[in-house]
């Protein structure tokens, strides 16, 4: 790479990054993974710079190869599970709505899900990407993001914490 | 619109609006990405004149990116250079490391918790790889769950096949990657014959294997591009072929002589695990795991090898933290050792670090024990690590006082045993028995298990 697209390229970085690592976070649900996985999407755009010719499509390229990544199956992974005699104490708000227990409920089965569940539900419905950008971003058929879509969120609707709560029970063919 | 979906929407925003941008991210992003170059020519050299050839004529206008960007248009690389820090080309049948083929088989047997034993081994032998399986079957005879997969690290391609089983998971294969990779062979255990496994790329056609290396006869497999063949009697003239989809017999994907049907074919010895590994899931008391890195620095230091330490292997089996005592005790050895001692670390004790380099592991040990001094508290802390599935784990403090039970190996919530040990005793003693809680799997004096290169506990 030239310095000209070298200078290009923090530019974007400097601009970008931190849009990206909100979505690098939404899908690995910790910031060290986050922060890890929008470097590795970051490095392999800086190798690819100079060939990507529509500097639009950037974004998308990067959230492409973040996904891929992130979904790649069997990918190395930290050992972030413990048998703990220790149970963390769930936090006690004078003011906690339901609102808030409900959003921690969400967040918990999030982290549930197939990663690649949870990569569809980030992009529908924090990047607003369409079914038919998301089927392209992952490689996918627009079927397979409505249906896998569907299932992540029976699933997130199904986690213990959400299986009684009025507000994510959903009309039926709400999903269809 | 629906709640679920209103709920989700405001819980991504709230949550993504926490993070706060990560400080000067480029200087990680030009290092790794020269980390990335590198090992790209490097797979590119190993390639060799092949690989830089293909990549000279068969370059197209438009490359499908190997990140599955395919969507962005992207132009030829006119110069040698270019090209190699673009990547290695791999033809339409060879396996791409990086990219590797789509998993075949039953996907089934990638849902066992077996998966995580396979992925823990793995880091011990080959850190910092990433694995992906290409092909599972249970095999029937054993009804044994078995997977092929792959594993790509910097400068170390390879391929391995795990069987699992009830004591965990076996490495039957560990070996690394062919240049170029149209078949992947090793020859497996079987019921009554040794097999040859061949796996090839799933668009392949005709899969043949001719005993004499003349008379090829096609192997139905599993799936395309996969076969498990028999090997009886004489095998030293044995050949594979494999054939593209189109069954071009001129050009065959892959034509070459079988491995040999040596019995004893396993993993690699440098990355072999000791004989006296302790294959139990690391267990903790905290979520803050303890530095790698310096742990097995310091196994090298205590073994009177500081320079080995990047050859020293560390697997934890407990992480705990008293009060400001950190600590973990579990096994260490170096690459190639045939037996691990036990090995623990303390960090925040009253005499600051505190290195314990206990006894070599009995081989099929049932607990492991280590110590940490706490003269402040008048008392030490022992721990008693019960293999995974033991039941209670109880104490005496002497050789007549009645066992207690300190922990019940079989529980969630306490599955280790934490005891507060006079630093005087020389008798106590421990008993650990099964998860029934019948049959006693150790009962012994407490001393031996600490004897070690450093003296006794």
């Amino acid at each position: 790479m030239d310095e000209q697209g070298r200078e290009a390229f923090r530019a974007y970085v400097a601009a970008r990054s931190p849009a990206l690592l909100r979505t690098a976070y939404l899908l690995t649900g910790h910031r060290g993974d986050a922060e890890d996985l929008l470097q590795t999407a970051l490095a392999k755009t800086y190798l690819a710079w100079d060939r990507i010719r529509d500097r639009e499509a950037i974004d998308g390229y990067v959230r492409r190869v973040m996904v891929n990544t992130q979904t790649s199956l069997w990918r190395r992974k930290k050992v972030d599970e413990y048998a703990t005699d220790a149970v963390p104490e769930r936090r006690i708000d004078a003011d906690a709505t339901d609102v808030l227990a409900l959003h921690d409920a969400l967040w918990t089965a999030l982290a549930g899900l197939p990663k690649r569940q949870r990569a569809m539900v980030v992009l529908r419905y924090y990047e607003d990407l369409t079914e038919a950008e998301t089927a392209d971003v992952l490689g996918v058929s627009v079927g397979t993001v409505k249906s896998t879509t569907s299932r992540a969120l029976m699933k997130l609707r199904d986690s213990a914490g959400l299986r009684d709560d009025p507000r994510t029970v959903l009309p039926t063919g709400a999903l269809s | 619109m629906t709640p679920l979906d209103d709920e989700l929407r405001a819980l991504l925003q709230s949550r993504a609006e926490q993070v706060a941008p990560a400080p000067d991210p480029l200087g990680g992003i030009e290092r790794r990405a020269k980390r990335m170059r590198r090992n790209r020519v490097g797979a590119s050299v190993v390639g060799g004149a092949l690989a830089v050839a293909a990549i000279a004529v068969a370059v197209p206008a438009l490359i499908p990116d190997r990140d599955g960007a395919s969507q962005v248009a992207v132009t030829p690389v006119p110069s040698p250079t270019a090209t190699l820090s673009a990547g290695r080309s791999y033809g339409p049948n060879e396996l791409d490391p990086e990219h590797p083929w789509a998993f075949r088989g039953d996907r089934a047997v990638l849902s066992s918790g077996n998966v995580t034993t396979l992925l823990r081994d793995w880091e011990l032998r080959h850190p910092q790889s990433v694995i992906n399986p290409i092909f599972g079957q249970v095999y029937e005879p054993s009804q044994q769950a078995e997977i092929v997969f792959v594993s790509h690290a910097v400068g170390d391609e390879r391929w391995g096949v795990a069987t699992t089983g009830q004591s965990g998971i076996d490495l039957l294969v560990d070996d690394p990657l062919p240049v170029p990779s149209t078949a992947l062979m090793a020859v497996l255990p079987g019921d009554e014959l040794p097999r040859l496994l061949v796996v090839a790329g799933p668009a392949t056609g005709d899969l043949s294997y001719a005993k004499d290396g003349a008379s090829f006869q096609t192997v139905p497999g599993p799936t395309a591009g996969i076969a498990f063949i028999p090997l009886e009697g004489d095998t030293t003239q044995d050949l594979v072929r494999v054939l593209d989809g189109n069954g071009d017999m001129n050009n065959p994907v892959f034509r070459g002589p079988a491995p040999d049907a040596s019995p004893t074919h396993t993993a690699t010895p440098s990355g072999a695990t000791p004989a006296n590994y302790l294959d139990w899931v690391g267990r903790a008391n905290t979520p803050y795991p303890m530095d790698d890195s310096k742990v097995r620095f310091l196994f090298a230091q205590s073994m009177g090898r500081p320079a080995d330490s990047a050859s020293a292997v560390y697997h934890a089996l407990f992480t705990g933290k008293d009060g400001q005592i950190a600590y973990t005790v579990g096994q260490a050895w170096f690459r190639g050792d045939t037996e691990a001692h036990t090995f623990g670390w303390a960090s925040g004790t009253d005499s600051g670090n505190e290195v314990f380099l206990g006894p070599l592991t009995p081989k099929g040990s049932q607990l492991i024990a280590y110590v940490v001094s706490r003269p402040s508290k008048g008392t030490d802390l022992l721990v008693i690590v019960p293999r995974i599935g033991a039941g209670p784990v109880s104490y005496s403090p002497d050789r007549t006082s009645a066992f207690v039970q300190k922990a019940n190996g079989r529980s969630d919530q306490n599955p280790v045993a934490l005891i507060d040990r006079d630093p005087k005793a020389t008798n106590d003693r421990v008993e650990v028995r099964d998860g029934d809680g019948m049959h006693v799997l150790y009962s012994g004096a407490v001393s031996p298990l600490l004897c070690g290169a450093s003296g006794c506990g």
